[in-house]
């Protein structure tokens, strides 16, 4: 809904109230959230304004929650005695599970990006960039199944929902937090090496350089083998239930 | 075919506790009542029974089956009922009810009424508002509702009022007169020894012992306190009777075991005053094995 009001903003004439607005804030604060202007089309203006921090943080805690849900939960409640007192093997049970995780991300991601195409051609027709709009959108569905896969494999991992919480959300948090020092700039900027969201760059995409579908391609792996070793280990683990 | 078989299961979890060198097996149409103290290693065989556990040493079969690596196949036919309450948050009995019957594709729903009317239990309630007699009910349930040829039922009648533990008692039996295969821990003897055909006793890990119950049954013994008219009596009788007799003044003790009427045969050429006899329980049986002592 934020999505679509922001959208609604955008106003190529206001630009000059936008930036007064925004340099309110301290420089280094913008820098940091990646909230900084790139450029003043209009899809430089949902990259920005969208793309740099809110498409990356709420799902991100949407995520962080389910994923726990997929097997920790149950495992911690007892509750997963009962899925597995059924003819389901855990092969089973754990692929409905990231099968639900991982199709809720993707019609979270079609669900903005048919919004965003929406409104942009309701509000401001033919000005959007649909390509550079598919590219953001891309590569947040890898930057998200990746955080997917993190937080399966650490409630596949984990018998409790508090440990499972705290890996399978404390990794990306971290994850975030350090690409926002790095965002900073000056001496912090080589801390971009110590977080995966150096391979969705709002900014990279939006000028499209190379290597950014590379870039796609590594967080779409890791996920991959994040859910692949959530499945063995949970295949093969004792459960306390 | 044993429908349960198990064999030199190990699992240590260090400090003595765990299951060890568990060796037995039930048969069809068996119901075997599984007793021991609390953490004796009741539901560490139930739970390698159901394939939660990897066992570190042997074996678990269920219908032939290793219950470990071939648990989906054997799930179909068994109904379980785990030792600690464990639904999902959020549903109604009836909901949690008719998710499992689809998760176990269910397609004849009244054997689920039957039992839920019989229980008495109303499922339209939340899950989370229930009180643990009514979970208890629930999760009964859910392990009846499939017909299973194989019932694995842990502590079934915790949290079960009087009335509702004679109504299980009532099932139990009838599942046994179909022909079904049970295996239930508890905690009650009075239980066991109503329904369970054999019985086996685990204390630390081990079987204690497995015994049929007509020869626990038989084993009991009976203590008669018998008072004689005079001490003659009493020292003649004393070297008649073979078995063992404790003498205080002109009063025997008698403990023997099962045979009755042969003891009954030997006083009847005696002049006696009073016979009182105590009862040695199954409780008191049992105890003795939980104890650590065993009865011979």
């Amino acid at each position: 809904m934020y999505f679509g009001i922001m959208i609604t903003m955008y106003d190529p004439e206001r630009e000059d109230a936008i930036r007064a607005m925004m340099n309110v804030l301290p420089q280094e604060f913008t820098n940091a959230l990646n909230f900084n202007l790139l450029d003043t089309s209009l899809i430089g203006f949902i990259a920005s304004y969208l793309y740099g921090f809110l498409v990356i943080m709420f799902p991100m805690i949407f995520i962080i929650i389910v994923s726990n849900r997929m097997i920790a939960k149950h495992v911690d409640s007892g509750s997963m005695a009962y899925l597995l007192a059924t003819p389901n093997d855990r092969k089973k049970i754990a692929l409905t599970q990231v099968t639900f995780l991982v199709g809720s991300i993707f019609l979270l991601i079609v669900y903005i990006t048919l919004m965003g195409i929406g409104l942009s051609e309701a509000f401001f027709p033919g000005s959007l960039d649909k390509k550079i709009f598919f590219d953001l959108n891309i590569g947040a569905f890898a930057l998200h199944f990746a955080f997917g896969g993190i937080g399966f494999l650490a409630s596949a991992f984990f018998n409790e929902t508090k440990n499972s919480l705290a890996l399978g959300g404390g990794i990306p948090i971290m994850f975030f937090l350090i690409s926002t020092l790095a965002n900073v700039g000056g001496k912090l900027e080589n801390l971009k090496y110590g977080t995966i969201l150096t391979f969705y760059k709002n900014s990279d995409i939006l000028s499209q350089v190379d290597g950014i579908y590379f870039n796609f391609v590594l967080l779409f792996v890791l996920g991959l083998i994040c859910y692949i070793s959530g499945l063995v280990v949970f295949n093969k683990k004792d459960l306390s239930i | 075919m044993s429908i349960i078989e198990i064999q030199d299961l190990t699992k240590d979890y260090g400090n003595n506790k765990g299951v060890f060198d568990l060796n037995f097996s039930i048969e069809e149409g068996d119901i075997f009542g599984y007793l021991g103290p609390n953490g004796a290693g009741k539901t560490t065989t139930i739970r390698h029974l159901m394939g939660f556990l990897n066992p570190d040493k042997g074996s678990t079969r269920v219908l032939g089956f290793d219950a470990r690596t071939q648990s989906e196949k054997i799930q179909k036919s068994v109904g379980y009922l785990p030792g600690e309450i464990a639904f999902f948050e959020n549903m109604t009995g009836l909901e949690f009810l008719k998710f499992m019957a689809k998760m176990r594709e269910m397609k004849d729903l009244s054997r689920m009424s039957q039992f839920v009317e019989r229980l008495e239990l109303d499922p339209k309630g939340r899950i989370r508002k229930m009180s643990k007699g009514m979970k208890q009910k629930v999760g009964l349930v859910c392990a009846l509702m499939d017909d299973p040829k194989v019932l694995i039922l842990d502590e079934p009648t915790s949290g079960l009022d009087p009335l509702m533990q004679n109504i299980f008692v009532e099932i139990v039996h009838e599942e046994k007169r179909r022909g079904k295969t049970i295996l239930m821990s508890s905690h009650s003897f009075e239980e066991v020894g109503r329904t369970c055909n054999k019985v086996g006793i685990i204390k630390d890990g081990r079987m204690v012992a497995i015994e049929d119950i007509k020869t626990l049954q038989e084993a009991k013994s009976k203590v008669f306190h018998i008072t004689f008219n005079n001490e003659e009596e009493l020292r003649t009788f004393k070297n008649t009777y073979g078995e063992e007799i404790i003498v205080n003044n002109s009063t025997a003790k008698v403990k023997i075991r099962g045979n009755v009427g042969g003891l009954l045969k030997e006083l009847s050429k005696c002049d006696i005053r009073d016979i009182e006899s105590a009862h040695q329980s199954i409780e008191e049986l049992f105890l003795h094995y939980y104890g650590g002592e065993k009865v011979d």
